[in-house]
């Protein structure tokens, strides 16, 4: 496993630790753990993005398919 | 038009854990909203527009804004095909279209086996056709209503609610 330096304000770090020591994890566990369900939250929000634009095309599809039909029917 | 980001987000992490379960009509979704099965009869009113389209549309955007949750069974695909190529005016490629956006709507669901079955029963003993039957046997089977704009089944089933009755 490859080692990196991050940087913290020094509260961050000592609610972190705080947590951590309550769930019985080490520090580098916990943000481990941090980052990989974060970048989880943002796969999902990207996914969400993105079924929204899709419903919203089919919406306006929709109504574009039903002006042609009641243009036709007139 | 307002899309509800934060209630899809929670509907997409329902229907996740609803299909690793692998029944989608388990009790999942229903924390989260109630469940409609649409028929055809509604579901064409999206495109055809009479004066039931108001009601139908009503129910399109209460989708989109986040406020219930939509199930149509694939078999819909081939009702709503036939609905729109009979009634005229689209090519084959808008036909197609339609039925895309269905898709896009992420509410189609594939007709389970016991769906099917319980359709046929219902078709036989109360004399239905099997495409009505069929939508009232996943709404029957699943715990949703069916919303119909037919009003003999809609006053005959308990779980069905003729589409004008929406609310």
């Amino acid at each position: 496993m490859a080692k990196i330096n991050v940087s913290l304000p020094n509260e961050v770090i000592v609610c972190l630790d705080e947590d951590a020591r309550r769930h019985g994890l080490t520090r580098s566990e916990y943000i481990r753990r941090s980052v990989e369900l974060y970048a989880r939250y943002l796969h999902l929000e990207e996914k969400v993005e993105k079924r929204i634009q899709t419903l919203k095309n089919a919406v306006t599809k929709q109504d574009t398919l039903a002006e042609r039909l009641a243009e036709y029917v007139a | 038009m307002h899309v509800s980001k934060d209630g899809l987000l929670r509907y997409i992490l329902c229907e996740n854990a609803a299909k690793a379960d692998g029944e989608y009509s388990s009790g999942y979704i229903y924390l989260i909203k109630p469940v409609y099965i649409l028929d055809p009869s509604v579901v064409s009113r999206w495109f055809i527009r009479d004066e039931v389209s108001g009601a139908a549309l009503k129910v399109r955007e209460d989708y989109v804004r986040g406020h219930i949750s939509l199930i149509v069974p694939d078999c819909i695909l081939f009702h709503l095909a036939d609905l729109l190529q009979k009634h005229g005016g689209l090519t084959g490629m808008d036909i197609a279209a339609a039925l895309k956006t269905m898709y896009d709507m992420h509410i189609i669901m594939p007709l389970r086996a016991q769906s099917a079955c319980r359709a046929v029963e219902m078709a036989v003993a109360d004399g239905l056709e099997m495409s009505k039957a069929v939508y009232l046997a996943e709404a029957e089977l699943s715990g949703a209503r069916l919303l119909t704009n037919d009003k003999e089944i809609a006053s005959k089933y308990y779980a069905a609610i003729h589409i004008s009755n929406y609310q």
